[in-house]
């Protein structure tokens, strides 16, 4: 058996006692800055990527990736805990991990985002090791028309999911989607909406964005209220989900590993699409939707296995073709770059010991991850009680320095200022902003497969429809517009009767 | 340790010192004698920041360790950081590590664009290395050579597809040159950079594509995609069974490769434009360096900067000619 082969070197490597130290070193300094509230993993790599520079190339990708995962579930507790994300996907645990922390039930919801994670990673992993190369191939198979329907259908999505009205959803996913078609259009080359701002050339960074949204407004919404938000701190006792938790949770969790896992190996799309269409699934199936919004524990279990599986099978585009499929494994790449690797489907074979060591240490991280985090939720916690007024210009710090890292740009950290505004306003309108996020994301992507599909067909619409791939794609978006607007009459109609 | 007013006695002195002595020779005798930036207008982990990575290392161990640092300064296609260094003092402590992309192409893309001028702005130093494009078809392709391939172009004007990494990029302005060349009408379609062009191109979704030799490498070699010809004037040692497109007839002297040059500002002491061409020298001599970068195909070159200055004139000749036949200016 190869792969048995390949594992074996691969645990040879990872269980090396430096390498052992650089994954544990990487879970630990993850979490400890993902906890931080708008920081996510996309920040914390790059304010940490010198830090391995030093490094042996295994050693690095180690401890990057164990920064990557720890991260993304230090963001987690940060969503549960005090209902900030720390980056898009973790937008959807706020939703009812924070209403059971509300609820004195944060122990279970942190305890059920662990298992979930350490799950979805574990198989994840798995998957990388086992169906890699064939993976990659079924992502090849979408061109520009498949990308497009794609896409379109998880915008479709994301607004479905909103709360509140439909068209704010909307609104703010096309909001979304104008600002992120700053810069430079790839089909012809021209600037838009740059209004002759060189730093604006390459369009608005995610990163700035999302800090600025997230973190900036959410502090400015703070000072107003006069420190009303609660860190829900004091009532972390009991760990333990109980039986029935546990049994509403594990089918969630396996539901949301197999989409996470297939989502995440295409690029460009992944965890924040998972993790949406994991809670949109499991809203869906069960019994009482009405549950979902006040704390159900499904909520939590699924998107957060969904993103966490979607972190490990990211690896697979970028490890076996080389193409980042977010802008953390871009991040991950040009760190491989830096130790003198090309990425690309030689790695595997060229450098095993790194693929392989990468795949195993990721198993052991996700392992240590559990064991790191259920007993630290402590100290996480005391770090969250340190009072707004130190945490929230470390955070404004940290998030600067962060932003300022990704592309060494000034103007960058006058952008996210300018996006904290605007995040401020959209709160003050009760307008939620993960679809504008979500529309920011994919809008420009949209638009860039729509008009390659037409450079391709040469102006004929047909090729959205001929390809069964993408009309599949669009057949669900369409559905789902229907299941939209079902419930939309049936609410007006419930509302009509309740007045009459 | 010194007294405060020994400190002050001290500094006096060496205020007097930077005052008396005029700051052009003190600079050419004594450099470096502060930080030197190498600043490269293009994300770090790119091939500029591999290549400034290395130089920096070499420079700091010949001037006894004297800093030499690489700052990246991406955007705008690297007229950015390339206009940075053109606004610089001309004190040989701000090196301008760039590819022809800033130097010969974008001026003429761009237009009023970008602020600095390649030739009056800048003195070429040295050019470290020069890689060829390859061009890529996927194995089902039916073409088996260059000219095949060029045939079927040629048979059917406006239905074969190539890629590139983005609009006005090396590899776009190769399929301008190779289309004005060659007479052929192939539809452009951009990706948004290599490896996303590369992966439209493993999956059949493009019929060709230029892909810099440092990229295509591992896909030839494994088998994915087949090499029909590389961009440079002569075949690649790494690659010695691929032609060049200049050997097929009627495409003699057709060359479009992508370069990576050291340049500084204009008005720099010509005795530290030599003390920095000796670092590049030694760098591109070292067997150290040549045994990591020449087996990925690129060629070293290390060039005087006369030699660099002559070879800078003539390629923005050959890029006007390829931008203003393709039109490629007037869309953007």
């Amino acid at each position: 058996m190869e792969l048995i082969q390949h594992l074996s070197l691969g645990f040879g490597v990872a269980l090396s006692p430096m390498n052992l130290a650089y994954c544990f070193a990487g879970v630990l300094l993850g979490t400890f800055i993902g906890v931080l509230p708008g920081v996510g993993p996309l920040v914390t790599i790059a304010v940490l990527l010198p830090l391995t520079f030093g490094l042996p190339p295994e050693g690095a990708m180690i401890m990057l990736a164990g920064i990557y995962y720890g991260a993304a579930y230090g963001g987690s507790t940060t969503a549960i805990l005090v209902n900030l994300p720390g980056e898009s996907s973790s937008a959807v645990t706020c939703i009812d991990g924070y209403q059971m922390a509300r609820q004195g039930r944060a122990g279970p919801a942190l305890a059920i985002a662990a298992i979930g994670s350490v799950i979805a990673g574990c198989i994840g992993t798995l998957l990388i090791a086992f169906v890699g190369p064939p993976l990659g191939a079924v992502a090849l198979k979408f061109g520009a028309a498949e990308y497009f329907s794609l896409m379109f259908m998880a915008l479709i999505c994301s607004s479905a999911l909103v709360r509140g009205s439909l068209v704010k959803g909307m609104g703010m996913a096309f909001c979304g989607a104008i600002f992120g078609l700053a810069g430079t259009d790839v089909n012809s080359g021209i600037d838009r909406f740059t209004f002759g701002m060189d730093g604006l050339a390459e369009g608005f960074d995610f990163v700035v964005v999302a800090a600025g949204l997230f973190a900036f407004s959410e502090i400015v919404v703070n000072l107003g209220v006069s420190l009303k938000r609660e860190v829900l701190t004091g009532r972390v006792t009991n760990l333990m989900p109980t039986r029935e938790d546990l049994k509403a949770s594990w089918k969630p969790i396996l539901r949301g590993t197999g989409i996470g896992s297939i989502l995440g190996v295409l690029p460009g799309t992944g965890q924040t699409i998972a993790s949406f269409a994991s809670y949109a699934l499991e809203r869906k199936l069960a019994k009482d939707p009405s549950r979902f919004g006040k704390g159900a524990i499904e909520g939590v279990a699924g998107p957060e296995s969904a993103n966490n599986a979607a972190a490990q099978t990211h690896f697979i585009p970028t490890l076996t073709l080389g193409i980042p499929s977010s802008a953390t494994m871009a991040l991950l790449l040009g760190a491989l770059m830096i130790h003198g690797i090309t990425p690309g489907p030689q790695v595997m074979t060229s450098h095993p010991e790194l693929f392989w060591g990468l795949v195993a240490s990721m198993w052991i991280g996700n392992v240590m991850l559990v064991i790191l985090n259920l007993p630290l939720v402590g100290l996480w916690v005391a770090f969250l009680k340190v009072p707004y007024r130190w945490l929230y210009p470390l955070i404004l710090v940290f998030s600067c320095i962060g932003i300022y890292t990704v592309n060494m740009s000034a103007s960058d950290i006058a952008f996210a200022a300018f996006f904290g505004l605007l995040g401020y306003v959209f709160l003050k309108l009760d307008c939620e902003p993960a679809p504008f996020i979500l529309g920011f994301l994919l809008g420009p992507m949209i638009e860039e497969n729509f008009r390659r599909a037409m450079l391709q067909s040469h102006g004929n619409l047909e090729v959205f429809v001929s390809s069964p791939l993408s009309a599949v794609f669009l057949a669900i978006a369409l559905g789902l517009v229907i299941l939209m607007v079902v419930p939309l009459v049936r609410k007006q109609k419930d509302q009509a009767i309740a007045e009459g | 340790m010194f007294s405060y007013r020994q400190k002050i006695a001290g500094l006096a002195l060496s205020l007097l010192a930077l005052q008396s002595v005029p700051a052009f020779a003190q600079s050419a005798e004594d450099y470096p004698n502060q930080t030197v930036r190498i600043i490269t207008p293009f994300e770090a982990g790119g091939g500029t920041d591999i290549v400034s990575r290395e130089l920096a290392n070499k420079l700091q161990g010949l001037w006894n360790n004297n800093a030499v640092i690489v700052e990246n300064k991406p955007g705008a296609n690297g007229n950015l950081g390339t206009d940075i260094v053109a606004k610089s003092k001309p004190d040989g402590y701000s090196l301008l590590l760039t590819t022809n992309a800033t130097i010969a192409i974008n001026p003429q893309l761009f237009g009023d664009r970008v602020k600095y001028d390649p030739i009056k702005d800048f003195t070429p130093v040295s050019m470290l290395s020069s890689l060829p494009f390859v061009f890529l078809v996927p194995p089902a392709s039916p073409a088996k050579t260059m000219e095949e391939f060029l045939e079927l172009a040629k048979k059917s004007p406006g239905t074969l597809s190539c890629g590139s990494s983005g609009v006005g990029g090396g590899a776009h302005l190769a399929l301008e040159m190779l289309k004005s060349r060659a007479g052929v009408d192939i539809t452009h379609i951009p990706y948004k950079g290599t490896g996303s062009s590369i992966t439209a191109l493993l999956g059949d979704h493009i019929d060709c594509l230029f892909v810099s030799i440092l990229s295509a490498s591992p896909y030839i070699k494994q088998g994915q995609l087949r090499a029909l010809a590389v961009s440079s004037l002569d075949r690649n040692s790494s690659l010695p069974d691929v032609p060049a497109v200049a050997e097929l007839p009627g495409l003699d002297g057709f060359e479009s490769d992508l370069w990576y040059g050291l340049l500084v500002p204009t008005g720099t002491d010509p005795k530290i434009v030599q003390k920095v061409y000796e670092g590049v020298k030694a760098l591109i001599d070292d067997p150290g360096f040549r045994g990591r970068f020449e087996p990925t195909g690129a060629v070293l070159v290390g060039n005087k900067p006369e030699e660099f200055a002559k070879q800078v004139a003539s390629d923005i000749k050959k890029w006007a000619t390829v931008v203003k036949e393709s039109g490629v200016a007037e869309q953007l």
